[in-house]
């Protein structure tokens, strides 16, 4: 059994968890990178991803579906600060769905004079990720 | 006399009317309130986080971003938040008056940015003439106005239009204490958001430091600024909670006073009558 350390997830909305974890897994820009006790001091920006926080003697990982943030480890106390933390359960998969549909199309159309690829992007990530997490509740969660 | 009695009783309907509004608003406000503080409780753990984090960037990081240097100033960007309904006591002018303070300390005509329409109304009553007016703050989500207000505040500062940023808005601390107060908001100075804290540790940066505040800082600004629109929508509810408060206990005393005068006045009209009856039949028997 790995050792736990603590890990608090924060948002505007509120604390989501304020406790210990023996494993981390975070989105950052290259990719997925994991954190566990004694890990060395950092300060890392997050991508919209999945966030999995696998709580001691817990079978499986908690899961959240992140829009980005930032991270920072210091001494076992982790802290991210994310713009927004979905479990599965708050997931609204249809809205999530209706919104991957009106980004894609965004980025298919290009026509608006206001239009914005990075927001649009965005809005996909953002909106392909919540349905990921959503759809690991319907396959019965796990990693 | 009859005259006075039905003169009170009608003035006695009015007030006892006026108390229902003032005591429905009262428990609206309540509610509101309750509400929102939840949010500006919660989003106050979020803020203190960010801005600790904030100082330890600046602190480690041997790194610079436009964000965390004072430039020479040329022109101000003046938020200024206020509450969109009126019945809420002095809520609105005390924060105008902050405003104008800020204005009167200015060299050039400020650039002008404002929450609801009392705001607007109070900018173009300056002659300014403000570059983005938002709709009131009911009416952003949970999310708060960070999101469309930040990056026009960002852009007028990233483009160098401006060269500091100020923001008029309400800090909560209480129902019963909040206080309109002027906040810097860019360039964040160390402690904007919280009280310094120690230089920290060597940190990894993930990405390159330079990269990473890049990422970081704007969406910081953004949350400041939602931060600060929901402590002032929560003030503006608590400052309305306690003016319908005090009218509803006011209406109450008057209803009081009004009851007892309108009970006197009939017992005397009663008084008045039986005498002339009295008087009459006395006047009858000794004829």
């Amino acid at each position: 059994m790995p050792r736990p350390f603590h890990v608090q997830l924060v948002t505007p909305q509120g604390v989501r968890y304020d406790n210990d974890a023996v494993y981390l897994r975070l989105p950052a820009e290259d990719g997925y990178f994991g954190i566990m006790a004694d890990h060395a001091p950092l300060i890392a920006a997050l991508v919209p991803g999945q966030v999995s926080l696998h709580r001691p003697g817990a079978p499986r990982p908690d899961l959240y579906a992140s829009s980005g943030g930032v991270v920072e480890v210091t001494e076992n106390q982790t802290v991210v600060l994310a713009d927004t933390l979905e479990t599965p359960e708050e997931i609204d998969e249809q809205r999530a769905r209706e919104a991957a549909e009106r980004a894609r199309d965004r980025l298919q159309a290009r026509t608006l004079p206001e239009f914005d690829e990075s927001r649009a992007l965005g809005a996909l990530q953002r909106a392909l990720v919540r349905l990921q997490v959503a759809g690991k509740r319907a396959a019965g969660g796990g990693l | 006399m009859a005259e006075k009695l039905r003169g009170l009783r009608r003035r006695l309907k009015t007030v006892r009317n006026i108390e229902h509004i003032t005591r429905a608003m009262q428990f609206v406000a309540t509610a509101r309130l309750q509400r929102l503080q939840k949010l500006v409780t919660s989003n106050q753990a979020y803020a203190h986080h960010l801005g600790e984090l904030l100082d330890r960037l600046a602190a480690t990081a041997e790194v610079s971003h436009p964000y965390l240097e004072e430039r020479e100033i040329h022109r101000v960007a003046l938020v200024v938040m206020a509450g969109d309904r009126g019945l809420c006591g002095a809520f609105n002018q005390q924060l105008f008056r902050v405003a104008d303070a800020a204005l009167a300390r200015l060299l050039s005509p400020a650039v002008v940015l404002t929450i609801g329409a009392r705001a607007e109304r109070w900018a173009r009553r300056r002659g300014l003439d403000p570059v983005a007016a938002l709709p009131p703050l009911s009416r952003f989500g949970r999310h708060g106005p960070g999101s469309e207000l930040g990056p026009q505040v960002r852009g007028l500062y990233d483009t160098g239009q401006v060269d500091q940023v100020q923001v008029v808005f309400e800090e909560f601390e209480s129902a019963l204490r909040h206080r309109p107060v002027m906040r810097q908001l860019l360039p964040l100075t160390p402690g904007s958001l919280s009280p310094p804290s120690e230089p920290g540790a060597y940190y990894e940066f993930l990405p390159p430091a330079p990269e990473l505040l890049k990422a970081v800082l704007p969406q910081a600004v953004d949350a400041l600024l939602s931060h600060m629109a929901a402590a002032t929508h929560a003030s503006e509810h608590a400052a309305r909670m306690t003016a319908m408060t005090a009218a509803t206990d006011n209406a109450q005393e008057m209803i009081t006073d009004l009851t007892r005068r309108l009970n006197r006045a009939r017992q005397t009209m009663i008084t008045s009558e039986i005498m002339d009856v009295v008087g009459g039949a006395n006047a009858v028997g000794a004829g």
